[in-house]
């Protein structure tokens, strides 16, 4: 009874699993191209991992490979954890624990709830692309990628270019997950192929991509772990947004 | 080849850089050659051959010669070893002076070890003494805030009750005393709900089911207010201060909303807190029909006084009352 009155109105921290299973099929669509590298199949991935992904997303059926993509996500996250003797693998905190940890984040205490860590790795990864970059070319880059309203926040937070980094940190969770996961997306040519080099990212996607690189993750792992946790935490910030409209029509509806 | 014999053949005296070598140890004998010492530059390397003479004496003549130089060496190395032997006195003496510094840092260590923990221990002990101070302030405050939320819950009772005295015997010129504490209450209530729901902060540190029984007794006020000014002034007065009321309630659902939809408040409320919150949003809305039949009934009074006698009447059936 008194665990059931603490609860959260909100639910900030659903599982992997429980994510997947509620995400949106184009959102688990990129989580499986970010898994089998576009189709092309990975070192690290069996090929009937592979093919069986590629089938559900064929199928347009991905939510029912949500057990799967969860697995494979934590496996690839595994990885880039020495684990040789692990045979299952680790949980989605601990991976995200774990690239947090590389990326230099401090104050991981037991109490830091998985989504502000995903929050605070996006936000890292971004400050780090965005370094030796002017603020107008910053804005210029962001332009196309955030809301006006969120340029307008961020134009507002940064007067001098030592604190335009610092002003990242007023982008709500929802527009930095955005943000990071659509730069992280190879852009659909008109072909209808998706492109697989780094060269087709925008130029954001490709800022992150030589970022993460100096942080000594470019390991084939983390080449699956830091755009799946970009998804992830978009999906989890959409969930928290669509909570958000619900709970305040509810309100609203009182009036 | 005089000359090369001259310079191929000297005697012993002949030759002082050979003494000299001897006697500081550049050079020395070896059996019948004279060899540069090792160490030296060209170690090893033959000086001289030593040629002695046949005869006894001319042999032990050129040996004394000989022993002369080299005991003066010998002197020489034995000054030096006394020096070294001086000089180990002193390193051996720095050996125990510096065994003796260590053992002392070693105490000093151990005694600031020690201090440093009766610090810590006495920092703890501090902490502890003002945990127990905190604790015993918080249950002040809280006691405090608890006897104030009686003393207010008890001034709106007994002013409700009194005012229910004073009406059962039509005491109007007493009711009258009672406007301004209504008032006051009223007042107080409304400014206490209007900070609460005026920053998200100030939301979040609220009692939302404290918030909840304030807009309900401020209700409660508003009618007693809108009841006594329709006994002792005028009906046109209470139909103010039921608007009043009504307006009161509005401004503070509208602010509540607004304050209660940030993301902010949204992720920061528990289930049954949001319920708390969704009630105090439609208290309005729920009480609305009957401020809406206060408000009807006191403008028909005001219209048509004759009619006054017929609300005031005890019925068990449904009046219609012709308009």
């Amino acid at each position: 009874m008194e665990q059931k009155e603490n609860k959260l109105l909100i639910n900030q921290d659903r599982s992997l699993v429980e994510l997947l299973k509620a995400a949106s099929f184009d959102e688990l669509s990129a989580i499986a191209d970010v898994i089998t590298d576009n189709g092309n199949g990975r070192t690290m991935l069996k090929e009937t991992t592979k093919n069986e992904i590629l089938k559900f997303q064929k199928r347009h059926s991905l939510q029912q490979a949500a057990s799967l993509l969860d697995y494979e996500i934590r496996a690839f996250g595994s990885n880039t954890i020495v684990n040789v003797f692990r045979r299952k693998p680790v949980s989605y905190a601990e991976v995200v624990r774990d690239v947090a940890k590389r990326l230099g984040i401090k104050g991981l205490s037991i109490e830091v709830k998985v989504h502000e860590i995903e929050r605070q790795i996006l936000l890292a990864l971004l400050t780090k692309a965005f370094k030796d970059k002017k603020p107008e070319e910053i804005e210029r880059m962001l332009e196309n990628d955030l809301d006006a309203e969120s340029r307008e926040n961020l134009h507002k937070n940064s007067r001098h270019g030592s604190h335009f980094l610092n002003a990242l940190k007023s982008l709500s969770a929802f527009s930095l997950a955005k943000l990071v996961s659509s730069a992280l997306t190879p852009a659909v040519l008109p072909i209808g192929i998706i492109a697989r080099a780094p060269a087709m990212l925008n130029p954001i996607g490709l800022a992150i991509t030589a970022a993460w690189s100096t942080y000594d993750l470019s390991g084939p792992a983390f080449r699956v772990t830091i755009p799946a946790i970009a998804h992830i935490s978009l999906i989890r910030q959409s969930l928290i947004a669509q909570d958000i409209k619900k709970f305040q029509k509810e309100l609203e509806a009182c009036l | 080849m005089s000359v090369m014999a001259d310079l191929l053949v000297r005697t012993i005296k002949e030759s002082p850089e050979i003494i000299k070598g001897l006697q500081t140890g550049v050079m020395e004998i070896f059996g019948g050659v004279i060899r540069i010492a090792k160490g030296q530059d060209g170690a090893g390397q033959i000086v001289a051959h030593l040629r002695f003479p046949d005869q006894q004496e001319a042999l032990q003549n050129s040996l004394s010669q000989l022993q002369q130089a080299m005991s003066q060496q010998l002197g020489q190395v034995q000054n030096g070893l006394s020096s070294i032997q001086s000089s180990i006195n002193v390193l051996q003496g720095l050996q125990v002076a510096n065994l003796a510094l260590s053992g002392l840092n070693l105490a000093v260590s151990v005694a600031g070890f020690v201090i440093v923990c009766q610090k810590l221990n006495a920092i703890a002990a501090t902490l502890k003494q003002h945990s127990q101070k905190l604790d015993m302030i918080i249950n002040l405050v809280l006691k405090g805030q608890q006897i104030e939320s009686f003393k207010s819950q008890a001034t709106f009772i007994s002013l409700l009750k009194t005012l229910q005295q004073y009406s059962a015997v039509n005491d109007f010129q007493s009711m009258k005393l009672l406007v301004q504490p209504l008032i006051e209450q009223y007042e107080m209530n409304k400014l206490v709900l209007l900070e609460a729901v005026g920053s998200q902060e100030s939301f979040l540190n609220s009692s939302f089911n404290e918030l909840a029984v304030l807009q309900e007794r401020l209700m409660y006020l508003g009618i007693a207010i809108g009841f006594v000014s329709a006994k002792t002034a005028s009906k046109d007065q209470a139909i103010k201060h039921i608007n009043e009321l009504e307006d009161t309630l509005t401004e503070i659902r509208q602010k509540l909303v607004k304050v209660a939809s940030s993301d902010k408040v949204l992720l920061n409320v528990h289930e049954h807190e949001f319920l708390t919150l969704k009630s105090i949003t439609s208290f309005k809305k729920d009480i609305s029909p009957a401020l809406e039949y206060q408000r009807q009934t006191l403008t028909l009074i005001a219209e048509r006084p004759e009619l006054e006698s017929v609300f005031l009447q005890n019925t068990d059936e449904i009046l219609l009352i012709a308009a």
